[in-house]
């Protein structure tokens, strides 16, 4: 596995302290990017929220899902959330050591009093004294955050951070991090659930900690009455529920919950298992929990991102788009492609680019993108892909012959012949049997695709 | 040690030429530096040796003679080496010590403090082997500088996946270094593991004694008992009151004073305040526990307590819990900092401490009545659980105390009341001044409207592919032993079609698939059954043993098994050597007939025509078994099993339903004649079509239902968990048209089945599977034939058992008695996913119309009594399918299971659980009919059993009142 490490630089940890008529949260920031460019310690929001109480739940069930491993959970992992100001909300964003389950909590504006924030996003610090902090806070006491370090602070404070986290940053985990918004891009809203029907159902999920890895995946028909009726298999309209402990994290918002709004992947008979998200209402706020199809299997392997590579013209789209997005809220398409003078459907498919590279979020309770560029290299995680580096190999080899509207592709003994069916570019392959599109392209095909962009030239260099 | 490296000081004094530098050097000390270049050059080659031959002793020991500069010069060929390792396949025996030799060289000659501890670190040097030996460690560094030293060991303990095992290095360098010792969270855990004491009987020394000599335990511990993960794993080995174990021993430093025991407390009450795995946060439980705060500390750590009750796991919320009732008899506790508390532990979901919290409220309102009016409504949170029985509780406590509350807390009780049942409404409504909100979710909002899922559609077939690329797609996965029912038939008929239009298209694109041979068969039957596709597939590369498949061809067509289940297990090899054939002798079929329109494996005449009129064309005669399968795939119009209603209520409508019947036979039978003429016009096999539409298809088979036992030794006991004596079965008759109009190997599924006789083995059951595709119009006899296998779900705890039991209720043909039996054994499986298939199945019966409620509970009340159905499987299962709004479906079928069950001289075990199910769904569909054999049941003794017949008394008494 290829790994490197971040160095998360803050001021001073995260702190709730009391302060003049109710509490101050200081959550601070290391690093980031906004649409004045990279910054080291930028302020997004001051000002109280709405609902305290609720927002602290949120809070840590977004930093629970960061500190979890909901597969093999004695192997450890800590990433700090990631906060996105998009002018009228706050976004906490953070994505399972496991890789299998994306976490993200919108502070609306009602939830923020109506105050707008900060465009740009940036990591904030979550520690344990704050953790505890947030558990015990206590009831009906107005709330003042923070987010960025305190203007008055920094003067005394300009000689430089105080608090250094060194994290390990596995590329899948970054890969993982960005395929759920390419993912959550395909999902339609399958059920919607009154606070009572959600909170039924919800109870009625095995509460055990850790996930059952080998559990088959569950599969739920949304049926009328606001119930999720199980079901042994997929059937049209069936959302998958793949290690249902995993919706744990909701567990400290339940009280507060005001409804459940399940999306996922359109489904046929005898599908297998995909994935979906689960996005409970609270006071002001929304918290969207995205599951991966199995818990020993995270997003990073699915491979939704290699299928942007189809599109020529998508990188190339995806920079110029880049430069037109100013953290907006909802990425309007039209209006977005009138501005760059491209149709929608290149839209389309330069956002699903700019996805991959983590430089886009995808709101499902929208059904819209939003702008907000993940402060890790995302791009070096996406050009180190282990399927698309063994296909530029193949490509480099000179392995792929083109027979027609076939590729054939010589690896060691074998032939494979990629061919096109209903717009998917088939194998003959035993990952492709197996899998069959289900976690996207196979190396073979992706070699004949980088053939036929004629990037023969390029990727022999980058090969060597 | 002192003896051997003084003789080979000795050795190397001898080689020199000059030598009495190096002597006088060597004899100084033992591990100084050689000062002559000569001497350099010696140790040089002395290490490459020791390096290369996997010595890490001497490897060590030459590297402690060599100086820096040397060293330095040395590293370019170490890396050379560890490249050389790396590319190296396979084992040798000194692998690992070849590997530790040049980790230790290659660390020794490293200069920067960075590098150094990369190279330590690295995985492909040190696998195989854990921690690494740190004496070598030091010996090897020991002439660097503190700092650098220092720099290391920190470097190292920054690495969360060695730092763990490399805690004795981390450790023994930062010691050398005199600095600080890092506090890491791998060191923390390699220096916790490093003091546990694993046997406390084989040493002297205990836990309590390591950690009291170690100057470093102040320092580390409390980072110990602030990692919920680390400390979970390290101190959760042993929980006991012990000197050797963790629990007991960081009591008895506090005791001593090593550790303070108010920070002990508080760091282990954050720890649970963060939470982790339950059984991680065990050992922190345990200490907190032990530790006992004082009524101070513990009324100093409230909120603590207050969020632990609310959020922790269910024994930490205990613990909590119990805390704030000590406060409350204190005082320590407001009334408005409890009714908070509440209404976070009321709306979890475990019993024990809802009901604790309960008894809580009850107190705190007996000792100050001015209380209620705040602590009542917290305590109606409760109304909205799950349970029943806490229901009914917190009803009755705030039904005594609702007259001490004011006019607000009246309002709340009432809008919270609405998530009650009626019963209990009625228990709270004449004290309430206000009256009950209704229940926006509509729970109790009179007999509710039945909801079962859609009618289940059929998938079509999807296009068979044509590009010979594609098809070998296609074929590749079906190779690979992947793909379902209907991508097996599609890909053959692609494969036929295509060996038919373009064999040497077709040839190019297979030669390139994976290997296909199976070779390590030695009957020719067993051969051509594993080579499953693969057969077609060689047959058209022209690559198949022509002699094996005439064998083959001829053993198949014999009528050689005794068993059904064997003819089920040739078909398929059957099918695929017909064609084989064809192609292999040069005379390809144009394509297939047996091959479904949908995925319930039916076909429709017209499409059978059709493909009759292809043959006709080419001017050949159809394969004997495809023409055979096809006959018994195709829907025949009008035929006693065909489905004629869609949907339809649970057989209740009969007049209706009965009208639509004959419309649907008169207009089928006017297709059908037009059908057969057709048909007739098609050779030999047109007749054969015509033949078998005018007499309706297959004859249904005789079924009987027969409770009985195996012969003696005849069972499988020795993978069973559970004994099951008396087995209900199916017993098939013979099928005289398939056994003399048949060819093999479907004749031999006309073959009478006596289950008791003929008991399955354990590896049939997957050869029955196919069943439900070769006789989708007789779902009865298919559930007859799969009986055995899914009662051992119920009988035997088998898994998987029912996950075909929706296909059966998907069937075209109409099921009966065989299906019911089926399903009722699948309720009663011992794994939820299988109860879940049944259930599926049950309500697809529901759904088309097909569902007989009392044959399904008269059975379910007969494996009951036999023992093979318990009722926690059963209340599982009928609970499921009656939350997703088949109320009215449930209650009926268990109208008829607990008569039998109520009456009986033995009560089942768990019935309460069951009539809660009845009871539900009794509340929702208002019956008016009292259940037979309720009067046997107990009245007000506060069992589960009397509190539900209660219930459904209840229910019949207000159905009477209304009427």
């Amino acid at each position: 596995m290829t790994r490197t490490a971040v160095t998360l630089a803050y001021r001073t940890p995260s702190a709730l302290e009391p302060s003049a008529g109710g509490s101050l949260l200081g959550l601070q920031t290391a690093g980031g990017s906004s649409p004045r460019g990279a910054m080291a310690h930028p302020s997004f929001f001051a000002g109280f929220i709405a609902s305290p109480r609720v927002y602290a739940a949120g809070l840590l069930s977004v930093a629970d899902v960061a500190a979890a491993r909901y597969y093999r959970p004695e192997r450890r992992a800590s990433l700090d959330p990631v906060v996105t100001g998009n002018g009228d909300r706050l976004r906490f964003e953070s994505f399972s050591g496991c890789c299998g389950v994306h976490a993200r909590l919108d502070v609306l504006a009602e939830g923020l009093e109506g105050r707008t924030t900060e465009r740009g996003t940036t990591n904030v610090d979550v520690n344990n004294p704050l953790r505890e902090a947030l558990t015990r806070l206590a009831p009906d006491e107005p709330l003042h955050l923070r987010v960025g370090p305190d203007e008055l602070a920094v003067t005394t404070a300009a000689e430089g951070p105080l608090v250094e986290k060194k994290v390990p940053l596995p590329d899948r985990w970054v890969r993982g991090f960005a395929e759920t918004q390419v993912l959550a891009a395909g999902f339609d809203l399958r059920a919607e659930l009154d606070a009572a029907q959600a909170v039924r159902f919800l109870r009625s999920l095995p509460a055990g900690g850790t996930a059952k890895a080998g559990a088959p995946a569950g599969w739920r028909i949304p049926a009328p009455g606001g119930v999720l009726r199980p079901t042994s298999r997929a059937v049209p309209g069936a959302v998958c529920l793949a290690g249902p402990e995993r919706l744990g994290a909701l567990r400290r918002v339940l009280r507060h919950i005001t409804g459940l709004r399940v999306y996922g992947p359109p489904v046929r008979a005898g599908s297998e298992p995909v994935a979906s998200a689960w996005e409970v209402g609270l006071p002001g706020m929304r918290l969207t929990l995205t599951l991966s199809p199995g818990v020993s299997r995270g997003f990073s392997g699915e491979g939704a991102v290699l299928q942007s590579l189809a599109s020529d013209t998508a990188a190339e789209d995806a920079e110029l788009l880049s430069v037109l997005l100013a953290w907006e809220a909802r990425v309007e398409i039209a209006e977005l492609g009138a501005q760059a003078g491209l149709d929608t459907a290149r839209v389309r498919d330069a956002l699903t680019r700019l996805g991959t590279a983590g430089r886009i979020g995808y709101d499902v309770a929208e059904a819209a993108y939003y702008h907000r560029e993940l402060p890790y290299d995302a791009d070096r995680a996406e050009a180190h892909n282990p399927r698309l580096r063994d296909a530029r190999a193949l490509v480099g080899a000179g392995a792929v012959e083109l027979d027609g509207d076939t590729g054939v592709v010589r690896s060691g003994e074998q032939v494979y012949r990629v061919h096109e069916r209903d717009g998917v570019l088939g194998c003959t392959c035993p990952w492709w049997a197996k899998y069959r599109g289900g976690r996207g392209p196979c190396k073979h095909a992706l070699a004949v695709r980088l053939v036929r962009r004629g990037e023969l030239v390029a990727m022999a260099g980058g090969v060597a | 040690m002192t003896v051997t490296v003084d003789t080979e000081m000795a050795e190397a004094a001898g080689a020199a030429t000059t030598p009495s530098a190096a002597v006088t050097s060597a004899a100084a000390a033992t591990s100084e530096m050689a000062t002559t270049e000569h001497a350099q050059q010696f140790f040089t080659e002395r290490l490459w040796k020791a390096v290369r031959g996997g010595d890490v002793e001497r490897t060590v020991r030459a590297l402690e003679r060599l100086d820096d500069g040397v060293r330095r010069s040395l590293l370019p060929e170490l890396k050379e080496l560890r490249a050389e390792y790396r590319r190296e396949e396979g084992w040798s025996d000194n692998w690992r010590e070849r590997r530790l030799a040049l980790l230790f060289a290659g660390a020794g000659c490293q200069t920067g403090a960075a590098a150094a501890a990369t190279w330590l670190a690295a995985r492909d040097l040190r696998r195989w082997s854990r921690a690494l030996p740190h004496e070598h460690v030091v010996r090897v560094l020991r002439h660097r500088d503190p700092g650098w030293l220092g720099d290391v060991a920190h470097r190292l303990a920054a690495r969360p996946t060695t730092a763990a095992e490399d805690y004795e290095v981390i450790r023994a360098l930062a010691e050398r270094s005199g600095g600080p010792m890092p506090a890491t969270d791998g060191f923390v855990e390699g220096w916790a593991w490093a003091k546990s004491v694993w046997n406390q009987n084989r040493t002297d020394e205990s836990l309590l004694d390591r950690l009291r000599a170690d100057p470093i335990t102040p320092d580390l511990a409390p980072r110990l008992l602030s990692d919920v993960e680390i400390g979970g794993r390290v101190m959760a080995w042993s929980m006991e009151d012990h000197p050797a174990a963790w629990t007991g021993a960081i009591p008895r430093l506090c005791a001593e004073g090593l550790l303070k025991r108010a920070d002990v407390l508080d760091t282990c009450i954050a720890t649970l305040l963060r939470g982790g795995r339950p059984a991680a946060l065990r050992p922190f439980l345990y200490l907190v526990t032990y530790l006992r705060p004082t009524p101070e500390e513990s009324a100093a750590h409230l909120d603590d307590w207050a969020a632990l009750a609310a959020d922790a796991p269910s024994t930490v919320a205990g613990y909590a819990q119990e805390r704030l009732a000590e406060l409350l008899a204190d005082g320590g506790l407001s009334a408005e900092r409890l009714a908070d508390v509440s209404a976070g532990v009321l709306f979890r979901t475990e019993k024990k401490l809802v009901r604790a919290q309960l008894q809580l409220i009850d107190r705190a309102i007996k000792s100050r009545r001015e209380d209620a009016g705040v602590l009542l409504p917290a305590a109606a949170e409760a109304f909205g659980h799950g349970d029943d029985g806490l229901r009914e509780r917190a009803v009755k406590l705030v039904r005594r105390h609702l007259p001490k509350a004011d006019a607000a807390a009246h309002e709340r009780i009432a809008e919270a009341a609405g998530a009650l049942t009626r019963t209990q409404q009625a228990v709270l409504a004449d004290a309430l001044r206000v009256p009950v909100a209704p229940d926006p979710a509509g729970d109790t909002a009179g007999p509710e409207e039945e909801l079962l899922p859609p009618p289940p559609v059929p998938e079509p077939l999807g296009p068979a592919p044509v590009e010979p690329a594609a098809i070998a797609g296609e074929i590749a996965v079906l190779l690979a032993g992947q793909g379902t029912f209907l991508d097996h038939e599609r890909g053959l008929d692609a494969l036929v079609r295509a060996a038919h239009r373009d064999r040497a298209g077709l040839k190019e694109a297979l030669g390139s698939l994976p290997a296909r041979h199976s070779w390590w068969y030695a009957e020719d039957e067993y051969r051509l059954q594993y080579y499953g596709i693969g057969l077609v597939v060689d047959a058209v590369l022209g690559e198949l043993d022509l002699e094996l498949l005439r064998r083959g061809r001829e053993s198949l067509t014999k009528a050689g098994e005794k068993h059904v289940y064997g003819a089920f297990e040739r078909l398929h090899t059957a099918r695929l050597v017909e064609a084989a054939w064809g192609i292999a002798m040069d005379r390809p079929l144009p394509h297939l007939l047996a091959t479904p329109n949908t995925s319930d494996g039916s076909i429709e005449v017209a499409t059978l025509l059709d493909r009759l009129r292809g043959y006709a064309r080419a001017g050949m005669e159809p394969e004997p078994v495809d023409l055979g399968l096809a006959l018994l795939r195709v829907r025949v119009p009008g035929a006693a099993g065909a489905d004629a209603s869609g949907s339809g209520a649970t057989g209740s409508d009969s007049a209706g339903s009965d009208i639509a019947a004959s419309v649907t036979v008169a207009s089928a039978t006017a297709t059908s004649a037009s059908h057969i003429a057709a048909a007739r016009e098609l050779g030999a096999a047109g007749e054969r079509l015509a033949d078998w539409l005018a007499a309706g298809g297959l004859p249904a088979r005789t079924l009987e239902r027969r409770v009985g036992r195996l012969p003696e030794g005849r069972r499988e006991w020795w993978y069973a968990s559970r004994k099951v004596e008396e087995l209900l079965r199916m017993v098939v008759g013979e099928s005289e048209v398939l056994r003399r109009d048949f060819p093999q190997p479907l004749a031999g599924m006309g073959r009478g089945y006596d289950p008791y006789a003929q008991p399955m083995r354990w590896y049939e059951r997957s050869a029955r599977r196919g069943a439900i595709t070769v006789f989708p119009h007789d779902p009865e006899a298919v559930a007859a034939f799969w009986l055995p296998a899914v009662a051992a779900g119920a009988e035997e705890d088998t898994r998987g058992a029912a996950e075909r039991l929706p296909q059966l209720a998907e069937a075209p043909g109409r099921p009966g008695p065989a299906v019911h039996l089926a399903i009722a054994f699948g309720l009663c499986a011992r794994h939820p996913q299988d109860r879940l298939a049944a259930t599926d199945a049950l309500l697809t019966l529901a759904a088309r119309g097909n569902l007989d409620a009392t044959r399904l509970g008269t059975d379910l009340a007969e494996l009951v009594l036999l023992g093979a159905g318990k009722l926690t499987r059963l209340a599982d299962a009928t609970r499921t399918a009656a939350q997703t709004g088949a109320w009215r479906t449930i209650h009926a079928v268990l109208t008829a299971a607990l008569p039998p069950l109520l009456t009986t001289d033995q009560r089942p075990h768990a019935l309460g659980a069951l009539l809660a199910v009845a009871a539900d769904c009794a509340e929702r569909v208002g019956t008016a009919r009292p259940l037979p054999g309720l009067d046997h049941l107990p009245t007000g003794t506060g069992s589960q059993l009397a509190r539900q017949a209660d219930r459904l008394r209840a229910v019949v008494t207000a159905a009477e009142a209304t009427a």
